[in-house]
């Protein structure tokens, strides 16, 4: 039994989601058993209904209660028809077009639930931005900044409409300066350099993970997410990174300091780099990749470092 | 103090000696009575039958009527798609189909569900004039998106008089299905509007603060009270949330409760909510539930504290969880109950070591992250490694690499803080440092010792039993034993049936029981000679 890696595509409505879907499908569909799932906040699943139109090949569709999914609480009976669907089409790999209005930290909360664990894991989290009403609507927005938060990748899109790239740079640098950053148009990006774990820290990553490489010999992988309002000690912030490196290949997200600061962080196969960012959210959210985990791991590891 | 007056004092921020308790009950009563969710929230009988059925399992103060934020737009015109595990949805956006603002009409008490709604309420009200019933209305910006669509992202920029113009008239549903629901017997009425979570604290004061103080204020001339309930990461805007004057606001996971205590006691308004509703009340056990529950009621005190989800229960949360929580809010025994049960998961979680190293071989720990993948952790797993030939049978050696729970156990039970460390029979050896091979011998070799120490200081007296043969000794042993047991002395017996060792003592005859005493005169220097000849005068 090998678990199906699940990439989390999100971005605001409009910035060009199912096109990037629709590009992926457009290379692998028919040659990998690619599934997509999708919650979009919008009339009747046209997004769907598109997207099975504009392919002419090969692919599973699970379509979320094709309306306003706006809360997590509506989710849940996601997690039932998500469990059916894998086991009834056993895809090599997921993405999943998250509701731009939705929060991306709580659909990976429900992917490393117990009833989820063994069938799926998040491996990655790609953010697509519209160039040209970002730096007017993200202020505005708050879903925005916290969708960016967390991706490993970020698409700026449409960058070939007029567009302030320098502007967006220096916003997105303060609220997630890891991850790794791709401009594009339409939506077109090279497949291959974003459906690894990550960008250039990742080596190790793309090849052990790499979802091309066949699918059978996936080793016992598991994400997990851990959201706290407990600040961590900076002075065990180190400690903290150095002792879940052992069993998390991968960590990332946003961790609240009890100095009052905010950093972002990234792990990869032990190595790490955190920054601090500017945020208007109270908590600490993490999303650790790793084998044989668990969130009672990593939430021990963490109050262990709350403390003095 | 009855449940309605419990909750009554913590709206107007009284101490309260229980803590009040409101299950957000919606399409979760469906499953209650084992049907889908469509057929119960259709139904006045229906509802009125699974809050009925709630109130009895879960024993609340107060619960809502019906949980349903698509009620006034599908009697405005939206249609909406149904499903049996779920509330509905809204597929389709009234304005963006052909109508306009000045068409849609204030919904009628009659019109629609909100009959049905409003039948279930007076009928519950009747049946339990105790509890405080909630009406739940959706709040003027969640109506407007339903009504507009997504677009009303960018008409909030492009074009804000049409946006103020739209949320003007939900603030008018509002106020009248608040009307409705305070009519029917409501004791409070939720506003609920989750979509403020997408916005920025300057667009919630420009759209959402004027329509929805002004509900509110209706509310309160209706003389009920209020909450505003908001979902997802909303801490931007709570301070604007009170800012509306609303009694009370309800959060969910996403907003630490202390933050909002702190936020809304400012403003002298009451506060509930945040009992994680996915992974502890949908996939957890009653025991999460319990502990979770706790945690919220510790964080949130006894005055102005309201227990309560996060947001609408997922249909299929277990009942035993929601009982689970119940029991947590009224009884202070179980609290500490809780309480004392989070106590011993966190000693269970360290082993006792008092006794570790007291084994015969001596114990080499090796604390890593995982030899395999850890340079450093390889290189002092490799170093033990090479002397432990040296002490072959005497030293047993392990790694433990941490990517384990119960080896994270253990690291913490022997207080290791650093990876990779070396503990000697439980003590902390060598941290990070990769020890030299002589160095890691001569502490290896400095254990053994004090271990020789300890096993002869430990018998400080030995008892010989000499016999004719095995029978004899043991006859003998028996009643040696006994005395030994009765005084409780750590005597070490030996038996021996050898003639030449009994004839060393000069004993003829058999049975016979040599005593030795074992008494340490010095250590750790050489004793001059006089002083040793005082000892031997002893004898």
């Amino acid at each position: 039994m090998f678990k199906i890696p699940i990439y989390l595509v999100t971005g605001y409505l409009g910035s060009g989601k199912t096109t990037f879907i629709r590009q992926i499908l457009e290379t692998y569909a028919g040659k990998e058993k690619i599934a997509i799932i999708q919650n979009e906040f919008a009339p009747a699943n046209v997004d769907g209904q598109d997207l099975k139109r504009h392919i002419n090949k090969d692919f599973e569709l699970l379509e979320i209660n094709n309306g306003s999914v706006f809360c997590v609480c509506l989710l849940s009976g996601f997690v039932k028809s998500l469990k059916a669907f894998v086991s009834e089409h056993k895809p090599g790999l997921i993405l999943m077009e998250a509701s731009g209005l939705s929060d991306p930290v709580s659909i990976g909360q429900i992917f490393g639930s117990s009833e989820l664990q063994d069938d799926v894991f998040l491996i990655g989290v790609i953010c697509i931005i519209d160039a040209v009403n970002f730096v007017k609507m993200h202020s505005k927005m708050p879903q925005i900044s916290h969708q960016i938060m967390i991706a490993d990748h970020i698409l700026i899109n449409k960058t070939d409409l007029p567009c302030n790239l320098k502007e967006i740079d220096t916003t997105i640098n303060k609220i997630n300066p890891l991850a790794k950053k791709h401009y594009t148009v339409q939506s077109n990006i090279p497949c291959d350099t974003i459906l690894g774990i990550t960008g250039s820290i990742d080596q190790k990553a793309q090849k052990k993970y790499f979802f091309l490489q066949g699918v059978s010999n996936r080793p016992d992988i598991q994400s997990i997410v851990l959201k706290t309002s407990k600040p961590m000690k900076f002075d065990n912030l180190q400690r903290f990174i150095r002792f879940i490196s052992g069993s998390c290949y991968r960590l990332k997200g946003t961790i609240i300091l009890d100095n009052g600061k905010t950093i972002s962080i990234q792990l990869v196969a032990g190595d790490y780099r955190f920054e601090e960012i500017i945020t208007s959210s109270k908590l600490t959210e993490l999303i650790a990749i790793g084998e044989g985990i668990s969130v009672q791991y990593l939430k021990s590891a963490y109050n262990e470092a709350s403390q003095a | 103090m009855n449940s309605k007056n419990l909750i009554n004092a913590a709206f107007r921020l009284q101490k309260t000696d229980q803590i009040p308790w409101v299950p957000f009950v919606g399409s979760h009563g469906a499953k209650l009575l084992n049907i889908g969710a469509t057929e119960y929230l259709k139904s006045e009988k229906n509802i009125f039958d699974g809050v009925s059925k709630a109130i009895e399992l879960y024993q609340p103060d107060g619960i809502p009527v019906m949980f349903d934020l698509q009620l006034e737009a599908e009697v405005l015109g939206c249609d909406l798609i149904w499903s049996d595990d779920n509330p509905p949805a809204v597929v389709s956006h009234v304005l963006l189909q052909g109508k306009t603002l000045s068409e849609l009409k204030i919904p009628l008490a009659n019109e629609g569900r909100i009959q049905t709604v409003l039948n279930a309420t007076m009928a519950l009200r009747k049946k339990h004039p105790d509890i405080a019933l909630y009406g739940l209305i959706t709040g003027p910006f969640t109506l407007a998106l339903h009504l507009l669509g997504t677009d009303i992202f960018t008409k909030m920029m492009e074009a804000p008089d049409e946006i103020i113009e739209l949320l003007d008239f939900t603030k008018e549903v509002g106020k009248a299905m608040a009307g409705y629901y305070i009519d029917a017997g409501c004791d409070i009425i939720a506003v609920v509007d989750p979509m403020t979570s997408q916005i920025d604290p300057g667009s919630f004061e420009m759209y959402v603060t004027p329509p929805a103080t002004e509900v509110f204020e209706y509310i309160r001339q209706k003389g009920a009270l209020s909450s505003f309930f908001v979902c997802g990461h909303a801490q931007q805007n709570i301070e604007a949330m009170c800012q509306c004057k609303p009694d009370n606001i309800s959060i969910d996971e996403n907003i630490p409760l202390d933050f909002v205590k702190d936020i809304a006691l400012k403003h002298k308004i009451s506060f509930g909510g945040n009992i994680k509703l996915t992974v502890v009340l949908l996939m957890g056990t009653p025991e999460d539930a319990q502990l979770n529950a706790l945690e919220c009621i510790d964080l949130g005190g006894d005055t102005g504290f309201i227990l309560a989800p996060g947001c609408d229960l997922p249909m299929d949360t277990p009942s035993e969880n929601i009982i689970a929580v119940g029991e947590v809010a009224r009884d202070k025994y179980i609290q500490d109950v809780v309480r004392a049960r989070e106590k011993t998961e966190i000693d269970l979680a360290l082993l006792n070591m008092k006794d570790y190293g007291n084994a015969n071989r001596v114990i080499v720990d090796i604390i890593t992250l995982d030899s395999e993948s850890c340079a450093p952790c390889q290189y002092m797993v490799e170093a033990v490694k090479r002397v432990a030939p040296h002490f072959e049978g005497i030293v047993e050696w392990r790694e433990h690499a941490i990517k384990k729970m119960e080896a994270v156990t253990f690291m913490n039970s022997l207080m290791v803080k650093n990876i990779p460390t070396i503990c000697i029979d439980g003590k902390i050896a060598f941290v990070s440092q990769i020890p030299p091979k002589n160095e890691l011998i001569a502490a290896i070799q400095k254990r053994i010792n004090e271990k020789l120490k300890l096993i002869i200081s430990s018998h400080n007296a030995e008892l010989t039993i000499f016999g004719k043969n095995d029978n004899e000794c043991n006859l003998t042993k028996v009643n040696v034993d006994q005395a030994i047991k009765e005084t409780g002395k750590n005597i070490k017996v030996i038996t021996s049936t050898d003639e030449n060792a009994r004839a060393t003592y000069g004993v003829t005859q058999t049975p016979a029981i040599i005593l030795t005493e074992h008494k340490i005169k010095s250590q750790g220097e050489i004793p001059k000679v006089e002083i040793i000849r005082e000892w031997l005068k002893e004898l």
